[in-house]
């Protein structure tokens, strides 16, 4: 394994090609900055990830976005889905290949979902956590999605011995009057009946990208919003076929927290990737 | 800015060089000895302000990762103290090689205050210590403190087989042993050299300039006007804060120093 350092346009991109040997013909594996965090990805995942993948035989570059990590930013700096589509046009002069897979999570996976529709050398992409909604939906959706989350944690949160426990114990928040009434009322009272009746189908936004050719692999772990909204979207239209595969991830937060999921989430999709292109 | 490896093929440290204002230029470089996992994440964006800054300032700043951290080579599990101190040694030395200066500072934050005051034979001249702990013990307690409440409050089940753990990082099984051996009470040496210490209220009233390593007098202490910003909390909508206000602090302190 191998890592070198890759700089593009005056550091408008820093970013690492991991690499066993350059001269390979499957699809170059792209890591999309996950919200505010650098390169490395949320717990060092995608330093992980990408070390792994190169010893399967790919090639996988990590960068930060303008104005993230340790690329610049400028006042002239286009919008990240162009900027993201710049780095392929250097990675394809460099590597002389010009297929890629896009990997993201949370809002990267939301970046790979956008280029996916609009650059033809994206033959996958991975969305770990994303929605592929637009924004306003998010936004709109949103108070209604956190509630939905809220209870289905409680829920899980009663299955648990390990909390009734604590309960026991004196040691959790329960017994706070406030917090008790809320929890009641979430189980089995109005807002419960609230979330179902605003239950409206969003349409599914993944068949854009399946009509585009791109194959998807959509990870969804328990603790996050997107496996809400994802429980909104019609039913048929999210169902799987060749190129579309969903995998829910339970006992997991929104950023793969756990040592153990980071393994595991790695190993389904290299299991995928190498499925697909090898 | 340059990026580079430094290290052999096997052991590759990702280092950062923010050269010196020229029109500023100082006498003095900046090594910055980061905190680890959780904490360097968060800590990232302010680490890189701050060696823009100091750079801006005239200080040539250097910053790196671990051996096992960040995109050094390694895995968290090769991590430990008896490393980073190689690290550190190397580090030093590129410096001193490369820049045209007569004295480094060391700035610690976290974890990087272990480092950097465990290496008495580094011949630095200043020190600041950003967000430090008494001791090792008080180190592990609070990331496993933090790694509880974090995981009672979210959907993540723990399994126990994977050494400790603490909020998506392993610490491997030598570090844990080597954090527990520290405590600023067995520091006796008076340092030679100008302490900068930044912390929290609460870190600050324990008595930090009290312990026999900083009675030289030479120690200056602020508090912080942001606490504990690299938690990750439940619900916490600031995850960008960088704390310019202590970097400036740091800054305004080198200088007058230097």
């Amino acid at each position: 394994m191998k890592e070198e350092i890759i700089i593009t346009d005056q550091f408008s991109t820093v970013g690492i090609l991991t690499h066993q040997q350059l001269d390979i013909r499957v699809p170059t594996i792209i890591l999309l900055n996950a919200g505010l965090v650098h390169r490395i990805g949320p717990n060092r995942i995608y330093v992980k990830l990408a070390r792994r993948l190169s010893m399967e035989g790919y090639n996988v570059f990590r960068f930060d976005y303008g104005g993230q990590g340790d690329s610049l930013f400028y006042s002239k700096q286009p919008s990240d889905d162009i900027l993201i589509s710049k780095t392929l046009d250097h990675l394809a002069i460099k590597l002389k290949f010009e297929e890629f897979v896009l990997i993201g999570l949370c809002s990267g996976a939301e970046d790979a979902y956008h280029v996916s529709l609009t650059d033809t050398r994206i033959k996958g992409i991975v969305m770990i956590n994303g929605t592929g909604l637009d924004h306003d939906d998010v936004i709109t959706l949103y108070p209604e999605i956190e509630k939905s989350i809220q209870l289905r944690y409680y829920k899980k949160s009663l299955k648990n011995p390990d909390r009734w426990l604590k309960v026991l114990r004196g040691k959790s928040g329960l017994f706070k009057v406030n917090k008790l009434k809320r929890l009641v009322i979430r189980l089995f009272g109005l807002e419960s009946k609230k979330v179902s009746q605003q239950n409206l189908e969003l349409l599914n936004p993944f068949r854009n990208v399946i009509k585009k050719g791109v194959a998807l692999l959509l990870v969804i772990t328990e603790g996050s919003v997107a496996y809400d909204f994802l429980q909104r979207m019609k039913k048929q239209e999210v169902s799987e076929n060749e190129q579309h595969e969903v995998l829910i991830m339970n006992d997991i937060d929104h950023i793969v927290t756990p040592v153990w999921a980071q393994h595991e989430l790695n190993t389904n999709i290299i299991k995928w990737l190498n499925d697909k292109y090898k | 800015m340059e990026i580079f490896y430094i290290g052999d093929n096997a052991r590759r440290l990702l280092s950062i060089f923010h050269a010196g204002n020229e029109r500023k230029i100082k006498r003095t470089a900046v090594i910055i000895c980061n905190p680890l996992g959780h904490e360097y994440i968060r800590f990232y964006k302010a680490i890189s302000i701050l060696a823009k800054e100091l750079s801006m300032n005239g200080f040539s700043t250097f910053r790196f990762d671990y051996y096992g951290t960040g995109d050094s080579y390694g895995d968290e599990t090769e991590f430990d103290l008896s490393s980073s101190r190689e690290d550190l040694k190397q580090v030093v030395k590129e410096v001193k090689e490369g820049c045209d200066v007569d004295n480094i500072c060391l700035i610690g934050i976290r974890y990087g205050c272990i480092l950097s005051l465990s290496l008495e034979d580094l011949n630095v001249n200043s020190l600041i210590l950003w967000n430090p702990f008494l001791s090792g013990e008080d180190y592990i307690k609070e990331i496993s403190q933090n790694h509880n409440e974090f995981v009672s409050g979210s959907f993540v089940m723990t399994k126990k087989n994977l050494g400790f753990e603490s909020l998506g990082f392993i610490y491997s099984k030598h570090l844990l042993p080597e954090l527990k051996k520290f405590h600023i009470k067995y520091l006796s040496t008076k340092l030679p050299y100008r302490i900068l210490i930044l912390a929290d209220k609460e870190v600050l009233a324990k008595g930090f300039n009290n312990y026999p390593i900083f009675s030289n007098n030479k120690s200056d202490i602020i508090e912080n006007s942001i606490s504990r910003f690299w938690l990750k909390k439940k619900g916490q909508q600031e995850k960008s804060i960088v704390p310019l206000s202590e970097i400036h602090q740091i800054i305004n302190w080198l200088s007058k120093f230097v």
